[in-house]
């Protein structure tokens, strides 16, 4: 009964509070974050089994709908390849930031690892309303960081992918075993590969002329389930399987069907997404933050200034002005969904400890507070000059 | 933009399902649910070239009152559909809801032709296949229109303003047939 009723407030209050943040105009996943914060304080006797069990799911559908929604290398078209050089660029920074940041607080070479790459990804949807706004979309900036965003997040999901292979025998691996973990990876995105192409859309065939109800739903929620139980068995995280599984399936058209997306969209972002942002919310511990001191607020640093520095030195290298590249690298300074699955893989794990983990999520959150509003004002600045000349 | 030349078929074939196949002149409102989507379908059906500029497109949607447009590649194969919501989208990108800023939505809003708007891996559904084949998908997954396909080209398009027609021409003749029995 205490379970219901907990799931129920979490629910109701996500919902609450993530309204209350979209209107003062800032994303939801703030409001989320501290529903799950916040229930702590009502609940004593806490079924985190249950709880969990949500965010697990929640974590891998929200990496199964950024595949199947969100992320289209089709998308990419030729003139986004100069991207590619800004994109390697933050990405490379931030990671050295990270890793740089774990070493001088004497982490192990892995921790440190797990640093570069929990500082990579890049959440572009939180600046996203931010350039609409200011109708700066299509301007150079605009349009290479979309190009990034899309590229980003599969380059941190590859990182974190051998990180966790890492991980999981707790030191770098011999050579040897390297290579059959490559070989297993490999072998993993072989079958998934083979199955996006023959084998799941004879199923989407036939789960179209079932009778039984929303049969083609749920294959797309099977085939979610499936592809994170199979990278599981191959070694890798549940997550990362979700996410090829949404690439392969988002080129399905029966699992494409605007019907389709909008009832796993319920499932998905109405429920499980924030109940997994509620989780992270409620594993944010005030006491390990003021424990970690001064390390919080040299993360906060560290993983803003890698991207700002990563990005702005990118943009330069292929021509952008310093406003230009300034607001890129502001751009690109967020962190958002694959960030926070990145960071509870790692507590899973026992990669970082209760200290570290607390001290990103409030990264995490700063980000989300801090970059639009840069970026507004390096935009109206250069806007203010290009109006002067 | 390329118009399909032709009207409707009216050739009767075999239902692929196993379901009385309707005969030439067999106009009871039962029989058409094998009627095949050849003998329902529209052939004059408007496209663009995937290479057409979105400002076309726009004026297309303009000039006609259709929802959905297919996009087709030089050797007429169907590349991907443009609908209402898509152009809606574009057109009003600073009133998309919040949750749907997403990177594929903007970079859809900055398009520049058919092919870098549209929705790619349309559902289709097969020349020989059945008006309750149709209706089945319409009905399931709330789809007006779908597109029609034979070996991999488009062949028309069959909307459910065309299966509703259909229906009720077959019941308008089976009234008239019965007052005059």
């Amino acid at each position: 009964m205490s379970a219901l009723l907990q799931l129920l407030f979490l629910i109701f209050s996500v919902k609450i509070l993530g309204e209350a943040a979209e209107r003062i105009g800032i994303p939801s996943v703030m409001g989320e974050i501290l529903a799950g914060a916040s229930l702590i304080v009502f609940f004593h006797d806490l079924e985190t089994d249950i709880i969990i069990f949500f965010a697990e799911l929640g974590s891998i559908f929200l990496l199964f709908t950024a595949g199947y929604k969100d992320v289209s290398l089709r998308s990419l078209k030729s003139e986004s390849i100069p991207a590619l050089i800004p994109t390697l660029s933050q990405i490379a920074f931030a990671f050295a930031f990270g890793f740089a940041l774990g070493r001088i607080f004497e982490f192990s070479i892995l921790q440190s690892l797990f640093m570069g790459v929990a500082f990579s990804p890049t959440g572009i949807g939180v600046v996203l309303r931010t350039l609409i706004d200011l109708n700066y979309l299509s301007s150079r900036p605009g349009t290479a960081m979309l190009s990034s965003a899309v590229l980003d997040d599969i380059i941190a999901l590859f990182l974190l992918s051998v990180v966790v292979t890492f991980a999981r025998f707790n030191r770098i691996p011999p050579a040897q075993t390297i290579l059959i973990i490559a070989g297993k990876i490999l072998l993993f995105l072989l079958i998934m590969y083979v199955s996006g192409k023959y084998l799941f859309p004879k199923l989407f065939t036939y789960a179209e002329k079932m009778h039984t109800k929303e049969a083609v739903f749920s294959l797309v929620v099977v085939i979610a389930l499936l592809s994170a139980y199979l990278a599981e068995r191959f070694e890798l995280h549940s997550t990362i399987g979700a996410f090829a599984g949404g690439v392969l399936v988002s080129e399905i058209p029966l699992a494409k069907l605007p019907d389709i997306q909008s009832k796993v969209n319920g499932l998905a972002n109405g429920i499980l997404i924030p109940l997994f942002f509620a989780f992270i919310g409620f594993l944010i511990d005030p006491y390990a933050l003021r424990n970690a001191g001064s390390f919080t607020l040299l993360v906060i640093l560290a993983a803003l200034s890698g991207k700002l520095a990563g990005g702005f030195v990118g943009s330069r290298a292929i021509g952008f002005d310093f406003y230009e590249s300034l607001i890129f690298g502001l751009g690109v300074m967020p962190r958002a969904g694959i960030e926070l699955v990145i960071l509870t893989i790692g507590r899973e794990l026992q990669i970082i400890n209760q200290e570290i983990f607390s001290a990103m999520v409030l990264m995490v959150v700063i980000s989300i507070l801090i970059s639009p509003a840069c970026m507004k004002w390096a935009i109206q600045v250069r806007q203010r000059k290009a109006g002067r000349q | 933009m390329d118009r399909m030349i032709g009207k409707r078929s009216g050739k009767y074939q075999d239902s692929p399902e196993s379901g009385p196949p309707s005969e030439p002149g067999d106009d009871r409102p039962e029989t058409c649910l094998w009627m095949t989507i050849d003998e329902l379908m529209t052939r004059d059906v408007v496209t663009v070239q995937e290479n057409t500029p979105v400002e076309e497109v726009f004026s297309l949607y303009g000039k006609y009152h259709f929802y959905t447009l297919p996009v087709v590649d030089s050797k007429n194969k169907l590349v991907g559909i443009i609908d209402l919501d898509i152009v809606l989208e574009i057109l009003l990108l600073c009133l998309v809801p919040r949750e749907k800023y997403t990177p594929l939505t903007a970079i859809r809003s900055l398009g520049s032709t058919a092919r870098e708007i549209m929705i790619p891996h349309p559902v289709t559904i097969s020349l020989n296949a059945t008006l309750k084949d149709a209706s089945d998908l319409m009905m399931k997954y709330r789809l007006d229109h779908i597109c029609v396909i034979e070996n991999g080209k488009l062949a028309g398009t069959v909307s459910k303003r065309d299966l509703v027609e259909e229906i009720c021409r077959r019941r308008k003749k089976e009234k008239l047939k019965e007052k005059t029995d």
